[in-house]
């Protein structure tokens, strides 16, 4: 059963591809906001050597995880209603 | 017949309902998706154990509508994920408050009409006379000596350097405004229980008891009214609310429970509290918008 790359929902069909990958999600919403923290995360962090590791929280508020050389970095991520990044917050 | 607690959409029952949100499950139509997720699960459920879990879901029965309305409510904005809104008014920034101030003066004057919609419909002396006590607390005032939140929230805004003239000139934000319109269409067309419902449930978010519901935090840290954080004005705003809005809710919602004796019209009701709570979920978030831009 396919799950939301965001929120891991399985209700849903909503294919997008982003960065040379197709991802599922549930709905445009979620597609649009893991959009939008993957282009938050390259800005902040830089483009190489970073993998994602968690994102927990709801659709109001997103924390995440990730790695870059080793080294673990947390941030919170909020969202308008339209899915744009409200505001962006390393923990 | 029930309706849709996303779309109000008139369906036969809750077979039909099952039908409708798969139907928009593969559309991935955000709203409904939301819906399942938030209340019912977010694991994809076959038709039999959708139905069932969403005749669990609506089963008013065993709490009694009240209790029903509360537990959603705090589930949807305390619970471990309060709305963002609310975290920041634990302690909140100057602009925080501006935000409040700025959109929450369009929220009140929805409300008055909301009120007003209801005494209109109801031919109820107890409801009349509760929503009259309501509009003059939140919109008319008691004289000079007890001002309306209304007023003590502009007062609050003039505190923070937002002069009156300049408050009352500023449009709502798209979010807020499109939750007046919808609070709006309800107060004209649906029926006066389920406005009331609707607007007076959402004085929930500022019940002091929130926490004997489940809640992790109330709306604000009271400690805040005896520091000096914010401003005096802010704190004459923030006590009135924390006073009046704990019986506010529990009044309004006995008369609901009271007066919400036919199944369909609390299903019905149930549907239009659900709307309700998503629109004012946007219009916090407003709140917080209209404040970043003070920044």
């Amino acid at each position: 059963m396919n799950k939301c790359e965001l929120c891991k929902s399985q209700w849903g069909n909503f294919w997008k591809r982003i960065e040379d990958q197709h991802l599922f999600f549930c709905c445009q919403l979620c597609a649009v906001q893991y959009e939008n923290l993957i282009n938050a995360i390259q800005i902040q962090f830089g483009n190489r050597e970073i993998s994602m590791t968690e994102i927990q929280g709801t659709s109001r508020l997103r924390i995440c995880k990730v790695v870059k050389n080793d080294k673990e970095y947390r941030f919170s991520v909020s969202y308008s209603t339209d899915g744009q990044i409200f505001r962006f917050k390393e923990l | 017949m029930v309706n849709c607690g996303v779309c109000y959409e008139k369906l036969v029952n809750f077979e039909d309902m099952v039908r409708h949100l798969l139907r928009f499950s593969e559309r991935s139509e955000p709203n409904h998706i939301k819906f399942l997720n938030q209340y019912i699960s977010a694991e994809k459920l076959d038709y039999n154990q959708l139905a069932s879990a969403l005749k669990r879901f609506f089963d008013y029965n065993v709490d009694g509508l009240q209790l029903w309305i509360k537990k959603i409510f705090v589930k949807k904005f305390y619970s471990n994920d309060p709305h963002p809104f609310v975290l920041a008014l634990q302690h909140p920034s100057d602009t925080t408050l501006i935000g409040y101030t700025i959109e929450h003066q369009h929220f009140l004057r929805q409300w008055v009409r909301s009120c007003a919609a209801i005494i209109a419909k109801t031919d109820k002396m107890d409801v009349t006379l509760y929503e009259l006590e309501n509009i003059n607390t939140e919109f008319g005032g008691f004289g000079t000596e007890l001002p309306s939140h209304f007023e003590l929230l502009i007062r609050m805004g003039e505190s923070l350097g937002i002069s009156r003239s300049v408050i009352f000139d500023i449009q709502p934000l798209p979010d807020t405004a499109r939750a007046i319109e919808f609070w709006q269409e309800i107060a004209q067309n649906r029926d006066w229980i389920e406005t009331m419902t609707a607007m007076h449930s959402l004085e929930l978010i500022a019940y002091r008891n929130i926490k004997n519901y489940g809640a992790s935090i109330s709306y604000f840290d009271p400690s805040i009214l005896n520091q000096s954080l914010i401003s005096n004005d802010a704190k004459q705003f923030l006590r009135e609310g924390y006073e009046a809005d704990i019986t506010h809710a529990d009044e309004a919602l006995k008369l609901i429970e009271k007066y919400a004796t036919d199944p369909e019209l609390i299903q019905r009701i149930q549907a239009t509290f659900l709307q309700s709570i998503e629109w004012f979920d946007r219009y916090l978030l407003a709140r917080l918008e209209r404040g970043k831009k003070y920044e």
